[in-house]
């Protein structure tokens, strides 16, 4: 049995369009979560005795939440606030690359690749006082998105 | 990579009235309508974002008497009673990127809308604590604003520091916000100019709000694209009086 994964350096980067194929990490990440699931269609037919299901769509969406950055520059360290806020007024559809390991892709470390996202969600300014401020940012997949997992790229 | 922020303070311009004094708790969160895209072909569940959905809240301490001074309770029970206009609420979080919170040339959310809800709750022996929540109405805007005249009472007219934002394209317009705390007499009027240089040699006005002579008070002035020039700044103009207490910012958001 391989050992568990310690995610202490995830990766988490974005392209600024789907036209590009230029990653660069968002800055700050706390926690990443990729839930994978499908639509429950029922499928239920006489002679079942159970509530039998059928796989429907399928649900991709990504949550985010990052070390919140009010820096005006963009920079691959710098600048998430910025990024995030004109990507969402924009509605800009851009590309997603997420691995265990901020490491090279491999078979024990894949790459998760959305080719078609937008933000639909973020905090920019959300805490109690004393507290540090975080980003919460959720992604959801467009028409024509497909999420594919990688092993060498 | 930059320090994380540590939400010492947070301006929260409300119309105006600066409430910081009482909150501890900001939330400013800004969400899309999640509208189904999939279509044939599709294996996922497609989604395209929708309206907007910027929201506001706080929570603090309550306190009722002078509403001049920020005490909750006498700004916002008004408005939730017998006020349903639209009001800007700035929030100016610190080191956006400079360290205090409001200052010049920082960061801040300015989102128009009304309060829709305002609570009192809680058990013996508590210090009473209050929340509040605004939404926007129609017409209501939210922009990622920058802060050209940081709150300030000032006694003579005030050029404020010329700032290069860029310039904005035909789908975009700017929103200008001034919020007026405070006014020992006269008429002081507010102006947005541009420039193609950082000594605005030959400036061009691109927004005049109406001339203030009370307070508290609070305006909004927009202007569409495109405008090629990238440096802003603002003007205050005084006319007789001694003195305002007031801030302004400035955004720019996509036409709708």
């Amino acid at each position: 049995m391989a050992d568990p994964t310690l995610f202490q350096n995830g990766y988490f980067a974005i392209t600024t369009s789907t036209a590009s194929s230029t990653y660069v990490e968002l800055p700050g990440v706390k926690s990443i979560s990729l839930p994978f699931s499908n639509a429950e269609l029922d499928d239920a037919v006489m002679g079942d005795v159970v509530e039998a299901k059928y796989p429907g769509l399928q649900s991709r969406p990504i949550s985010v939440t990052a070390r919140q950055d009010f820096t005006t520059t963009l920079a691959a360290t710098s600048g998430l606030d910025k990024r995030i806020y004109t990507l969402q007024e924009n509605r800009t559809a851009v590309k997603v690359k997420i691995r265990p390991a901020d490491a090279a892709v491999s078979g024990t470390n894949p790459s998760y690749i959305y080719n078609r996202v937008r933000v639909f969600s973020s905090s920019p300014i959300d805490a109690n006082h004393g507290e540090l401020l975080v980003n919460k940012i959720e992604f959801r997949l467009a028409s024509g998105g497909t999420v594919t997992k990688s092993t060498s790229t | 990579m930059a320090d994380a922020v540590f939400l010492s303070d947070c301006k929260v311009w409300n119309g105006g009235y600066a409430l910081e004094g009482s909150i501890n708790n900001v939330s400013l969160t800004i969400g899309n309508s999640e509208l189904a895209d999939n279509r044939m072909g599709d294996v996922q569940e497609a989604k395209y974002p929708g309206l907007l959905s910027p929201q506001f809240s706080a929570k603090g301490f309550y306190s009722a008497s002078v509403a001049a001074s920020g005490e909750p309770d006498a700004v916002l029970f008004p408005r939730l009673h017998s006020d349903v206009t639209s009001w800007p609420v700035t929030v100016c979080p610190p080191q956006a990127p400079g360290a205090a919170a409001g200052a010049d040339g920082n960061l801040a959310y300015t989102m128009w809308g009304a309060e829709f809800s305002y609570e009192i709750s809680a058990s013996h022996g508590e210090l009473l604590p209050y929340t509040f929540k605004k939404l926007p109405r129609s017409g209501g805007t939210i922009t990622r604003d920058t802060i050209l005249l940081p709150r300030a009472t000032v006694s003579a007219t005030t050029t404020g520091t010329g700032r290069d934002l860029g310039a904005i394209t035909a789908s975009q317009r700017l929103v200008a916000t001034l919020h007026v705390f405070a006014i020992n007499g006269g008429s002081w009027v507010l102006t947005l100019e541009s420039d193609d240089n950082s000594g605005f040699t030959t400036p061009t006005t691109r927004a005049t709000f109406t001339a203030v002579t009370s307070a508290p008070n609070r305006q909004q002035q927009t202007a569409n694209g495109a405008i090629t020039d990238n440096w802003w700044r603002f003007v205050l103009t005084k006319t007789g009086g001694t003195s305002i207490n007031a801030s302004a910012t400035l955004g720019f958001c996509p036409i709708p």
